[in-house]
Formats: C-alpha cells, structure tokens, sequence
C-alpha cells in the first residue's frame, strides 16, 4: 500500500492513500475522505449530566470537514464510526447542524456522506435515524478491495486477509520527548502493512497512548500538517 | 414520663417516625437546669477518680464552652485537648438539654482524615459511661465518613446518635440532604479538630461554608477548634467562628509545653555530590541501630514511594523483625493500615514506617522516639512530628533528622534550631474560591432550597468570602444555575431552578450526582492491587501500572509483586521472590515547598559556613552544617557561596543541553514563578523551547541551545516593569494554569472525579480546559486558574517582593566546569515544568537531532 501526506493541499501521485493536515485521510482512486471518531453532542452529554461545557467545537470541527472536501473535491466522506457521542447529546441542535453539513456538501461538491457504525452510535436507540439526516449508514464494515473501513479494527466481522483496514476507534496518540527536556503529546496515524488506524477527528476527544511496535509507523496528525516520524523518538 | 415539651411551632414527621419538638425549644423553659459549677465539678471527678489533674487549659475550655462562647483551644499534640472539648460540649448539651427523650445530633467533630474517624470514636466513648448520670441517658457516638458502608449510612439517618464525627466532604453531603433543617435543628456544638491541617486548604474553605450552613440552621450553635502548631492565632479564629463572632470568641492556649529534644544523624565522610536522594539508603545502617535502641519508633517519610523503598530495606536488613515491622500510607489497604495502628496502640511492633498519614491522630502511647527521614521542609511539621513520641508520663518527645542528600543536612540544621527557638510558619486561609462557592450553592439547593439574598448574606460571614463583591457572586449562582455566560444558549442544561423565590435542584437525579461529587480534593485515577487468590493491598497510580508488562516486578505494600493481568480496573498480582531490580510506584501527591521560614534560615547557615572557612575566630556551627564543609569548599572553588546581597548564577554545560542555574534562596513556589518569567522573557526574544526546574534553593533553565547571556542581561530580565502582563502571558505558555485548573474543574463540577462508569461523560481538565479557553474566554474558572496559579502557587506577593530584593543584590555570572554542588541537586530534580516559542515543527525537528547527536556518542 503506497501512503504518502498532502503538503500545502496539493495532492501526490500514485499514492493510494494520502493522509492529510486536520486528522483525516484521502484515497484518490474512489475520490473518498476518511475520519472518524467525530464525536458529535459529546458536549451536550456533559451538559445533560449537570456539567456545564460549552458546545462551540463540533461546529468548528464541521466547518474543517466542509473545507477539507472542498480542497479535493471528494465525491464522498466515509466516516469511520463514533459520528455521534451519547443518546443524551443527540438534541435537535446537534442533528440540525450535521444534516446542514450534508445538505451544503451534497450540494456545492455533489458529496455523499456514508457512515460505518461505531460502539457509541450503537447505544444512540431509535432516536439516530440517518436517512432523515440524509447519510448513509453501514452496520458493520463496508468492503470495497483492496480497502475494508470498520469502526474497531480488533473485530472481526467477515475476516478478509488481503484487504488493508482502515479503522478508527482507538484515538491514537503519542508522545515524544527530546534528551534536553521537551515534549510534546500528538494525536497521529498509524500504519502497519495491513492496517491504518486514524486520529479522533472531533476537538473534544481524548487520546490513548499507543506503543509503536517494529512494524508500526508513526505519522504526527495536526490541524495544519501531518509528519511522520521515526519510532525511535516516542517514547512508551 | 411525658413525651415531647410543647412546641409552638407545627410539629414534623420524622423519617423514623417518631415525634420530636421544633427547633425553637431553646425558648421553651428547660425541665432539668445543671448548675454550671456541678458540671465543671462532674468533669474534675472524672480527673480525680483517675488519680489526675485536670490542666487549667482543659478547665478554661470546657467552662467558656458551657458559658456558650465559641472558641479556639491551641496546644501541642498529645496534651489533652480532646478531652476538653469533649467534656465542654457535652457539659454544655446536658445544660441544655430539655426533654429526656432521644433527639437528633447535638454534638458534631469535624476531622480532618476519616481514618482517624474510628480512633476518635473509641477516644470520646470511653468517658461517656462516668458521663452518663450527667447526661440522663446514655449517649451513642457514630460515625459519617467516606469509609461508612451504605448499610450503616442508612442506619445512622433512621436514629441519629448524639455526637457524630465526620468529615468535611461528609458533612457537606449531609448538608445537601433533604431533610438537613431537622438533623440538625437539635445541634449545640461543633468541634473541628486539628483546624490547622484544614486552615489554608479548600477543605478549610468548604469547613467554613459547612459551618456557616449550620448557623444559620440552628443560630444557638458554637464552634470550637483544635489546634497544634500554628502562628497566626487571630486569623485562625476568625475563620474558624467567623470575622463578626472574632471578638466574642476566646483563644485559650495551653502554657504546658511538652519538652522534645530534636538530633540528626551526620553521615560519614560526607559525598561531594549531594545527589537528590541519591545518598538515600546510605544511613541504614545508623536508621536500623537508632530503631533497634528504643522499644517503638515511628519512621516518617515524605513521599509513599519513599516510606516503601525505606521498608523494604530495613526489612532486609534486619529478616528478624519480619513480624514487628509495618507500613503505612494512604494508599495501602485500609485494613493493612489498621493492623499497622493497632500493633502501634499495643505496643507489638518495633517500628512503622509512614508518611504523612500518621501526622495526626489519636496518639500512640507506645511511641518512644521518632524518626525524620528526609528534610522536614517546614517548622510546623517537625514540631508536629516530634509531638507523635514520648506519651508516658514524664517522657520527651524525640525526633532524629535522616537526611537523604547532602544538602538536607543544612536544612536538618536550620529547622532544629527553628524548632528548638519556637518559631512557627502562619497558615493563612484561602479567600474567593469560586469553585468552592459554586459547589455550596448547589448543596444547599439540594438540601430543599435557599433564597438568594440569605445564602449571600450567610456567605459573607465567613472569612473566605467575606470580600466577596456582587458580580462573583452573581457570576457563581449563574455558573450554579446555567454554566454561566457561555452556556445560556443551551436550555438543555440546568442545574438550579428558580420557583416562588427560591432556589430548588433541578431533579433528585442531578441532586444523587452532586452528592457523589462533593469535595474539594483531587485524586490521579487510581487501580486497585489484588493478590489473584483474592485480597485486597491497595491502590496505585494508573499511570504507573499500566508502565508495567504482565510478568514486571514491583514493590507495593513492603512486597515485593508480579504483576500477573492489569484488566483496566484491577491490577492482580503474585509474591515475588527476591526484592532486587524492583520498580517502586510513584505517586503524584503534591510535594512539599520548603517553608518561607525556613528557606531564610537556610541560607543563614550557607551564610555561616562561609564565614567560619574565611575566619577560625567565628563560633562554631552546628555539627550538621560543620559536617558538609567539604561540600562548601567545593562550591566557593568551583563557583561561590551565595549570600544575602549577591544573586549566584552559573551557567554550565552538560549532555543533556545548556543549564542557566539562578539561587535566590526564596522557597520552590517563588522559583517556579521565576523561573516561568526568565524563561518567557528569554523565549520571547528567540524563539526556543526552554525546560524548568526548581527546588527550595533556586531554580534551573534548560535548553538545547545556548543562552548568551551576562549580568546585564540579567538585570534587565529581572526588571519588576510590566510584572503582572508578563506572568499572565507566560502562565499560557506553560501547563500551569492548565495544572491547577484540573482541581478547579473537579470542584465545580465540571469533571466528576472517582468513578469509571460513565463513560459517556469523561474527559480529562486538560481537554475542557482547551475547550473553555477557546469558547469561553470569559469563564471565571480559568480566570481562578490563572489567580491561584499566581497567589497560591507563585506566591504573587512574595515574588514581586523577591524581584524588588534580586533589584539590590550584585549579580554575579559564573561559568562552572561542571555542576556545582549547589546546582546538582535542581538539576537532578524532575523538570517541572515546559515553555515553548516554537511550532510543532520546529520542536519535533529539535528534538530528532538531540536523539541524532545523542546515538552518536
């Protein structure tokens, strides 16, 4: 699998997937943009359960999706589960903002949205209904050779040995620290031959600390750019 | 027998059942009136019957409290003042007591640790069957703490016992109880023991809410504190009784001072390098010989990692005392720390090691001396230390100061004489603490409601908020209410209601998660250790197990473990064989700054130890400072000996990078201060990334690259000019206001603390914190941050101070060759703190070729 990174929103060639600034991928050959781990209403589930946050970033993190289809002009968005938080955070609002999200990118970039369901979208009961928020949704994991997008890597649903994964779930992280003292705490890409776990999207979203092993690559996933990195400088 | 005095005001139904009269039954004429003198003579006879004394103090208390004044009793640990106030308070409930039949709490004691909740029961029940006569009945004592099982929390709200000791946190949550007006409408006295643990903490500011709550319930009520080891007397009663009660209330001090005698053990020959902690285990061999000399010791530590590497290695060294040797620190299971305090009351164990949590509490009798291990940090705590020994009759306290670098034996030195000459640190008490203030406003909205003009008016009567102007308070009930400015555009959320002029919860369901979430302290998450075979040791820091592979050693709990599966929730282990090549959890408690006082008396000693090497006439030094001579010497030839009028600063080179290191000798918290506004100042000039450290001598910047800088250089970045802008920025630069905003947050309610089961509703301070900084700019929680960053933690006051002294002094600029002596123990300290200039990118680049160049050699 040929990976390679997007500098200053010019695409490379013949790569077939291309991560990109702002914690998301591209895989050119299906014009598709992949995220995941958006977690949408997360800060309404705090407000619900009497914790006083405000909203402000899922908007935010909208508007970066919006751009980002824009500056490749994917005919698709694949999100990769966890689209939204808790039940409690799925008010009017949050739905409303998101199917605005769809209706402008369908109609300025001819956009499809599909969404691969995640552990939280499975707690969300009657109240998710995605056609009427007008996207597309798949139960377990979508197939489409040589890729296979799925919410949580570790599942295996119709085990396909020679497909790449592409998964989210994780919210990878990394940490890494120079002898004179500095350091710095990243969300980051991972790669293995068969795998690519992506970033959290949203803001609002914690990380997990990953350990690189000798088969993993490291790749820093900032809003403004994306880095990869030798294993040697994280440190566990 | 009739039933309930006439009450004049509707009578109310009991949970239990049972019928009982309102709360104005002071008014009502009392049915058995004690002389005042017969009550103080019931406590006399229960001296005499015991062939004892009473102290005068003891006889002061408990007369000003049966006059019904609110009061203070100062006087060192172990000299009775439990017993005074006990006998005070209840002398006074039996004065007042109207009716004989059983009614609510009359007595509540405020203790500081719940586990000393237990041994304070045991202490106040055993003179209540001599009372018992007085009393007309015979009086139950419980317990409320954290630590009491859902079972007996629902036993005590059906028949309450007459005195309960609780804590802060529980006693707020009491407060938050529906039916708070009637468990408490019977109060007549409120004791908080060992006041100066809390005074100056936000417990101590929740403490002063807690109490304000209960005047205001029971008007009638009076509040009396004990104290050890304190300086500022005056305030220490305003805040306890309130700043209007200060002139009414009496401060009774006991003029019995128990003699202690403080030592140090001097190490030989002294190292040259006085690695932090490095020399360590040195003085085992004089610890095991000073242990095995008296009959009990109790060895404290600093830190919970320390009291375990300190145990195990005297276990080792003496395989005989296998079964009289014990550890205790708040993180082992709260069993094994019982087992560990009972063989100290029965006098079977030789020795116990422990940290802070033995500081206070009922004493140990058996105890013959004390031991130090590291330096004290602060006057007060020594004292309090040494107070734990010598508790038969005609003993003396003794403490042995262990240090554990070479530095510490200075610091050894200047809190011996201190504590010897009876100088004591203030502990002054917090004020404004919104997040606090938020947290009362929703408690008592819990507890059926407040109108808002009377919980204003309650709340200026305490000292923390006495100050506190209309906006913050308006600010704090629309936090309570709608999370503030930020917020009101979501009706979703609501915490507080507003019906007919009163303030109500919004729903029980938010009321049950306000009570699980009261309290003012922070804890890391932590994982419970279990044997696989079943059995509980205790807890430790996630952060540190999940470090660990299955199959890694530790030590935890004096043993030594294999950590066989970490499920996320439960780390299960196995014994191990052999203690070496053992890791020893860290435990992120807050380390201790060495105290003001204390920093000044240290210096006076470098001071003195400089002058005695220039002239032979000067009087001699104390052994523990005349013993690092060598150390001295070496500095003054590598470098010189900092003094009151010039401000040391080395520059050297080492592995790691370029060191700046700066000796202004004014405490850990003034340095860190400094040291985040150099490094702003530096960094905003070249962009770099600079590394900080401090400890209670000076402080140390680091970077990759170079700093060209001279004394002039200095002088200017020293300038007081723009002081106040300056902090604010570099306090953004650095994680601190993002560290103490994590406290904040929890406190507010902002973050729920403890428990894993809601998911849904996790996230870490640092996270809102970012999320506040960008949406809500105006949030008066980060605002806090910043404040409590500067006052508490910088000590704003002081650093200014410090600015205008370094202004004075001579800076002197020194290349050192290598780390000086004094500069060795900062550098190997853990850098505290990061400030960066630089973008990602840069930082990332930067620290690849440190890596290069480091492979390379």
């Amino acid at each position: 699998m040929r990976i390679a990174i997007a500098e200053g929103g010019t695409l490379p060639t013949d790569a077939d997937i291309v991560l990109l600034p702002g914690r998301a991928a591209f895989l050119p050959q299906t014009s598709t943009v992949v995220c995941s781990d958006i977690h949408l209403g997360k800060a309404a589930t705090f407000r619900h359960a009497g914790m006083p946050i405000p909203e402000g970033s899922a908007q935010r993190d909208l508007q970066r999706l919006t751009a980002i289809i824009q500056t490749y002009n994917a005919r698709r968005l694949l999100i990769a589960g966890d689209l939204f938080h808790a039940r409690s955070g799925c008010t009017e609002h949050v739905l409303d903002e998101f199917s605005v999200f769809c209706e402008q990118v369908r109609q300025s970039h001819n956009t499809e949205v599909v969404l691969v369901l995640g552990n939280h979208e499975r707690s969300l009961g009657k109240k998710f209904r995605p056609h009427e928020i007008g996207i597309k949704r798949c139960e377990k994991e979508i197939i489409e050779p040589p890729f296979r997008f799925i919410h949580d890597h570790q599942s295996h649903f119709d085990a396909q040995p020679d497909s790449f994964t592409i998964a989210g779930h994780v919210h990878p992280t990394v940490t890494i620290k120079g002898t004179s003292g500095d350091r710095l705490t990243c969300r980051c890409f991972v790669t293995t031959g068969t795998t690519l776990l992506l970033p959290a999207f949203g803001s609002f979203t914690g990380g997990y600390t990953i350990r690189p092993s000798n088969l993993t690559r490291i790749w820093l996933a900032q809003i403004d750019g994306v880095l990869p990195i030798a294993n040697a400088l994280v440190r566990s | 027998m009739p039933s309930a005095p006439k009450a004049t005001l509707p009578q109310r139904r009991l949970p239990s059942g049972k019928q009982r009269s309102s709360r104005n039954k002071d008014a009502s004429t009392p049915k058995r009136v004690v002389e005042l003198t017969t009550l103080g003579a019931t406590c006399e006879q229960w001296f005499t019957n015991r062939d004892q004394t009473p102290f005068e103090f003891q006889r002061a208390t408990w007369q000003a409290m049966i006059a019904g004044r609110n009061g203070l009793l100062h006087a060192p640990t172990g000299t009775g003042k439990t017993l005074a106030a006990w006998f005070g308070a209840v002398c006074r409930s039996s004065a007042l007591s109207t009716h004989h039949k059983k009614t609510g709490i009359r007595i509540i004691w405020i203790t500081p640790l719940r586990a000393l909740a237990t041994d304070t029961a045991r202490a106040l029940e055993e003179p209540l069957a001599d009372l018992t006569e007085m009393l007309g009945s015979h009086w139950q004592v419980g317990t409320r703490t954290g630590d009491t099982s859902a079972a007996d929390r629902r036993r005590l709200r059906q028949n309450w016992p007459e005195a309960l000791i609780t804590t802060p946190e529980s006693l707020s949550i009491l407060l938050s109880l529906e039916d708070s007006q009637e468990i408490f409408s019977d109060l007549d006295t409120v004791i908080v023991d060992e006041w100066h643990e809390l005074l100056g903490t936000k417990r101590g500011v929740q403490t002063e809410l807690a109490l304000s709550r209960l005047r205001a319930i029971r008007p009638g009520v009076i509040t009396w504190g004990l104290s050890a080891t304190l300086a500022n007397l005056d305030e220490a009663v305003a805040t306890l009784v309130g700043p209007t009660r200060r002139d009414h209330a009496q401060l009774i001090q006991a003029n019995a001072p128990r003699r202690l005698e403080f030592s140090t053990i001097i190490p030989d020959p002294i190292e040259r390098f006085p690695w932090a902690g490095h020399m360590g285990l040195r003085l085992l061999p004089q610890v095991v010989e000073a242990i095995d000399s008296a009959k009990t010791t109790l060895a404290f530590t600093n830190t919970r990692s320390q009291a375990e590497r300190w145990y195990d290695a005297i276990r080792e060294a003496r395989p005989d005392w296998k079964d009289t040797l014990a550890l205790h620190h708040g993180s082992v299971d709260r069993e094994l720390r019982n087992t560990a305090e009972a063989g100290l009351r029965d006098g079977s164990l030789k020795c116990v090691v422990a940290t802070s949590s033995l500081d206070l509490g009922v004493d140990f009798g058996p105890v013959e001396q004390v031991l130090q291990i590291g330096s004290p940090k602060g006057i007060a705590r020594i004292l309090q230390r040494a107070g734990r020994s010598g508790h038969t009759p005609g003993a003396v306290g003794r403490l042995i100061c262990i240090p554990t670098h070479a530095l510490e034996l200075i610091e050894c030195a200047a809190a011996r004489l201190a504590a010897t000459a009876g100088s004591v640190e203030p502990r002054r008490p917090l004020t404004n603490a919104l997040d606090c203030l938020s947290q009362h406003i929703v408690t008592v909205a819990c507890s059926g409601g407040f109108r808002e003009h009377d919980l204003y008016k309650e709340v200026k009567g305490t000292v923390a908020f006495a100050n506190l102007d209309d906006q913050s308070w308006q600010w704090a009930l629309d936090f309570a209410a709608r999370g503030g400015h930020a917020l009101s555009a979501y009706p979703d959320y609501c915490r507080i209601k507003e019906r007919f002029g009163r303030w109500y919860i919004a729903s029980p369901a938010l009321a049950r998660r306000h009570r699980m979430n009261i309290g003012t302290i922070t804890s890391n998450a932590t994982v419970e250790v279990k044997w696989c075979r079943g059995g509980r040791l205790g807890t430790v820091e996630e952060s540190f197990i999940s470090r660990l592979n299955t199959g890694d050693r530790f030590l935890f709990a004096g043993r030594p473990l294999t950590l066989f599966r970490f499920d996320g929730l439960t780390a299960w282990v196995k014994r191990s064989r052999g203690s070496h090549g053992l890791q020893v959890p860290r435990w992120n408690g807050g380390r201790m700054p060495l105290s003001t006082l204390l920093s000044a008396a240290v210096l006076e000693q470098v001071r003195l130890a400089g002058e005695s090497q220039q002239d032979s006439s000067a009087p001699p030094l104390p052994p523990e400072t005349a013993a690092i001579a060598p150390l001295i010497t070496t500095q003054s030839t590598w470098s010189r000996l900092p003094t009151h009028d010039t401000l040391l600063i080395e520059r050297a080179r080492s592995r790691d990078g370029h060191h700046l290191f700066i000796f202004p000798f004014e405490g850990r918290l003034v340095h860190e201060g400094l040291a985040a506004l150099l490094a702003w100042r530096i960094a905003n000039k070249t962009p770099s990334t600079l590394t900080l450290a401090a400890n209670d001598w000076g402080f140390e910047l680091s970077g990759a690259k170079q700093l060209k800088l001279d004394a002039r250089d200095f002088r200017q970045l020293f300038k007081p000019g723009q002081l106040l802008k300056d902090l604010f920025a570099c306090l953004n630069g650095t994680e601190m206001a993002k560290r103490q905003f994590r406290e904040i947050a929890r406190v507010a309610g902002l973050i729920q603390g403890g428990t894993r089961s809601a998911k849904q509703t996790q996230a870490s301070a640092g996270l809102i914190f970012d999320v506040l900084s960008e949406y809500d700019t105006e949030n008066l929680l980060l605002e806090q941050a910043r404040r409590e960053v500067l006052e508490n933690q910088f000590e704003f006051q002081r650093l200014s101070e410090a600015l205008d002294a370094i202004a004075k002094k001579e800076i002197v600029v020194i290349d050192t060759p290598r780390l000086s002596p004094l500069a060795f123990p900062i550098w190997a300290e853990q850098i505290q703190s990061r400030l960066t200039t630089q973008n990602w990118r840069q930082r990332i680049t930067q620290m690849a070729e440190e890596l290069e160049h480091a492979a390379r050699i």
